[in-house]
């Protein structure tokens, strides 16, 4: 409608525009000159619309004669011509579809040290298989399929240092025996311990002994050197200890050349000094002799230097110490399972050498236990193996012999009263050789060669040949075990202490292992003790007490290990009424001492060795001045504070 | 001395790529030998399509830029050639057009049943591999790698690698 409406107003446009004389259009048309009178009745509507008469205009309208009215009425002439634009036609922004550019970053790895293979002694390639070795049944190990992956250490701060550790293979895999071949397969908490060592630079691996540091510390030197992370390491060990290392080294990483240093000073100038040497071992006593020779400049540089039994730098002011410090190194880690004997203060000469604490620091008891959760790796037995055999532990009270305990009677009188005669003068050293004494007279008698302890032990060895099994014996001194070998020589006795020479020391372990009529190994603490594994033998006999059982848990653990089959029965021997009673009270008094920093559930491993004061206390000495009864003994030290 | 691993030595590529929070994609190509000892790894920075290329790319914008834009940038930054380079995201396979080296998919169980007649499907270790039919080199590479890769290899694990890495990589970036 509206349409139709417009469109009828445009016909009339139009329509007015054909009529249309030529004009102004805004005049009225009546006002034109020529134009047409309004009708009567077009006058009469719009009145009608617009109720008003039309007012006339009184002017004229005409348009001036300008002389362009002709003009004004004539059709337009219009041309077009095309002109050339500026820009040529197109679409802006311009978009093709490219490759954006990106950044990137890249790391690549260091190439690891290949190793001739050890000969295979089966060609066979599906004989090549990995060895099982013993499963775990406990519930550290249920989930088989569990993965070890390498985490990057606290402090390291770069991409590229986190990127390394990240983009390792998870130890299970790299160690399947696909590159690596190992004779067993490690426990779980080995898989830990070996992914820890590897991510540290400074360490301290404090298992309990018998879970397997050596082998960790081997697998993680092994991942190392075949990661290209170290080239040369050098590993420090008590001299009695080097054999072990070498087969150690030998079982768990066949293809590692392992350099011992050793011989005269000019052969042993000639190995520091040896290039293409990527595993050198050699004892505390020759690096620290040598390293002294050399001076500090001439110090040969390695990549990581390992401290086993590393409680020997315990004493920062000792040679040892000083010179294990010197040793230019970008890794170290220690290794021991009595990381304090003593004192806590022990911790820091460690935490020194390891370098995480400045030269002479000494952190109390808060700021240890902070770095050890750091640095310090620990796990007990009672933790990780829960299915090893248990240890029994069993004092026997023995009585001593008629003419042993008159022996040891006189002994101790006249040693009581000579030592309170001292008065004053009286020093440790006089009470520790009273000491001696009356231990030794509790083991033999010196003129009968008596001995409580020794028929106990023969009743109990015919018991244990009889089965089978084989037994070791400690003693702290080297002449009641010739003394022993002679009396029970037809149990197969063998014996291995320091006065035999090194290399007969390995013969007689294998003797023992392979013998089947070789029933017992008698050792002294000093050469026995620590790092030889003889978990074949069922027995342990203590035959007299160390004065340290830390060294005693050591020796017992020499059988107490993995691999162990059967429980192992340790019989202590303790005289009644003698000293030994005394020692062991006050040894086991110490047991909480430093349970602090090791953390809880750990009972075997501390270090109670006697103090001092302790030793003065196993004698109830007085001096007389007088009327005046005066004790002699140092003052006991304050226990740490929890 | 750097890793290139043995010339004659069978050479693994794997290309992954997360997503940051922001929404940007990082990607990074972990070379392993076939014991899946690292060789090198590459990482892109973080890669975010404009309003632009998200409009006109539309769906092959994915493939585009995991397949072109980063696959395409890593391969051709990385020194050490890998013989194969695996991927487990499916669109990224985009980039077996751009580079010659051949490019296979890891597979799982459904995806192996919705399989296309032109992919091919193998298994290497403990996994499926699938890869373009037509591409010649795509076959003897992966049978030469069924043939280094023991069974019980698992050629997933070390797309966890790369992605535990790039995490760090994206924590440490947004960290500074």
């Amino acid at each position: 409608m509206e349409y139709s409406e417009t469109n009828s107003n445009s016909e009339t446009d139009t329509r007015n525009v054909s009529n249309h004389s030529g004009g102004p259009h805004f005049l009225p048309q009546s006002m034109a000159p020529n134009a047409a009178p309004i009708a009567q009745t077009d006058r009469q509507l719009l009145k009608e619309q617009i109720d008003s008469d039309v007012i006339p205009l009184m002017l004229s309208t005409s348009v001036f004669a300008s002389g362009m009215n002709g003009a004004l009425s004539r059709k337009f002439n219009l041309e077009t011509t095309s002109v050339e634009l500026l820009e040529r036609s197109g679409m802006l922004p311009k978009w093709k579809p490219t490759r954006p550019r990106i950044k990137t970053f890249g790391m690549t790895f260091p190439d690891g040290l290949e190793f001739i293979p050890p000969k295979e002694e089966n060609d066979n390639e599906d004989e090549k298989t990995q060895i099982k070795g013993p499963k775990v049944t406990g519930s550290e190990n249920t989930d088989s399929n569990k993965t070890t992956r390498l985490r990057p250490p606290a402090n390291a701060l770069s991409l590229e240092d986190r990127l390394f550790y990240l983009l390792q293979p998870p130890l299970q895999s790299w160690l399947a025996g696909q590159e690596l071949l190992l004779p067993f397969e490690p426990f779980p908490y080995q898989y830990e311990g070996i992914a820890w060592l590897f991510s540290q630079k400074s360490a301290l691996l404090a298992d309990e002994m018998g879970l397997g540091k050596t082998m960790q510390t081997i697998t993680g030197v092994r991942l190392l050197l075949r990661s290209g992370q170290v080239r040369r390491i050098l590993l420090l060990c008590p001299k009695p200890l080097i054999p072990n290392w070498q087969r150690e080294f030998k079982f768990w990483a066949e293809e590692l050349p392992v350099t011992v240093v050793q011989g005269d000073s000019n052969r042993r100038k000639m190995i520091w000094e040896m290039p293409n040497t990527p595993i050198l071992v050699a004892n505390y006593e020759s690096m620290a002799r040598d390293f002294e020779t050399m001076g500090e400049e001439n110090i040969p540089r390695f990549d990581l230097v390992v401290l086993d039994e590393a409680q020997r730098i315990k004493n920062r002011n000792s040679r040892t110490a000083e010179m294990a410090r010197l040793i230019p190194r970008k890794r170290s880690w220690a290794l021991t399972g009595t990381p304090i004997e003593n004192r806590h203060e022990e911790m820091s000469s460690l935490f020194e050498w390891m370098e995480i604490i400045p030269p002479r620091a000494t952190p109390d008891l808060r700021q240890l236990q902070v770095l050890s959760k750091e640095f310090i790796l620990r796990r007990t037995k009672d933790l990780v193996m829960s299915d090893l055999p248990p240890r029994l532990d069993r004092p026997a009270y023995l009585d001593l012999n008629p003419a042993q305990q008159h022996a040891y009677e006189t002994a101790e009188k006249d040693g009581v009263i000579q030592l309170n005669a001292m008065g004053d003068s009286i020093t440790v050293q006089h009470v520790f050789e009273l000491v001696l004494r009356l231990k030794q007279i509790t083991n033999f008698d010196p003129v009968t060669g008596e001995s409580s302890k020794l028929d106990r032990l023969e009743a109990d060895m015919e018991e244990i040949a009889a089965s089978g099994g084989k037994a070791i014996l400690f003693s702290q001194w080297t002449k009641p075990l010739d003394f022993i070998a002679e009396r029970l020589g037809r149990f197969g006795t063998l014996v291995y202490h320091g006065g035999i020479p090194t290399k007969k020391r390995e013969p007689i372990l294998d003797q023992f292992k392979n013998d089947p009529n070789s029933h017992l190994l008698l050792m002294s603490y000093g050469t026995g003790a620590v790092g030889l594994n003889l978990q074949f033998a069922g027995y342990v006999f203590l035959f007299d007490r160390w004065w340290n059982p830390a060294i005693e848990d050591q020796a017992i653990n020499r059988a107490h290990r993995i691999g162990q089959k059967t429980q192992v029965i340790v019989t202590k021997f303790i005289c009644n009424n003698t000293i030994e009673e005394r020692i062991d009270m006050v040894l086991e008094q110490k047991r909480e001492l430093f349970r602090s920093i090791l953390g809880e559930g750990d009972t075997t491993s501390e270090s109670r060795s006697l103090t001092a004061a302790e030793i003065f206390g196993l004698f109830d000495l007085k001096q007389k001045k007088g009327d005046v009864t005066k004790k002699i003994a140092p003052q006991v030290p304050q226990k740490p504070a929890a | 001395m750097v890793a290139d691993g043995n010339s004659n030595e069978l050479k693994l590529g794997f290309l992954t790529t997360i997503e940051c929070p922001d929404g940007a994609l990082i990607g990074g190509l972990l070379v392993t030998n076939h014991f899946g000892r690292p060789l090198e790894f590459q990482c892109t920075t973080p890669v975010k399509p404009n309003r632009t290329q998200e409009v006109l790319y539309g769906p092959t914008l994915v493939p585009f830029l995991l397949g072109e834009v980063i696959g395409q940038t890593l391969v051709e930054k990385i020194n050490v050639k890998p013989n194969l380079i695996l991927i487990e995201q499916e669109q990224a396979i985009e980039l077996q057009k751009h580079i010659t080296i051949p490019v296979a998919i890891l597979s799982d169980l459904e995806q192996i049943l919705d399989e296309k007649d032109s992919f091919i499907c193998e298994q290497v270790g403990q996994n499926r591999l699938r890869f373009d039919a037509g591409h010649k080199a795509g076959r003897t590479a992966i049978e030469t790698t069924s043939k280094k890769i023991p069974g019980d290899a698992d050629l997933g694990e070390p797309f966890e690698r790369v992605r535990e890495a790039l995490n760090e990589a994206v924590k440490m970036g947004s960290s500074r």
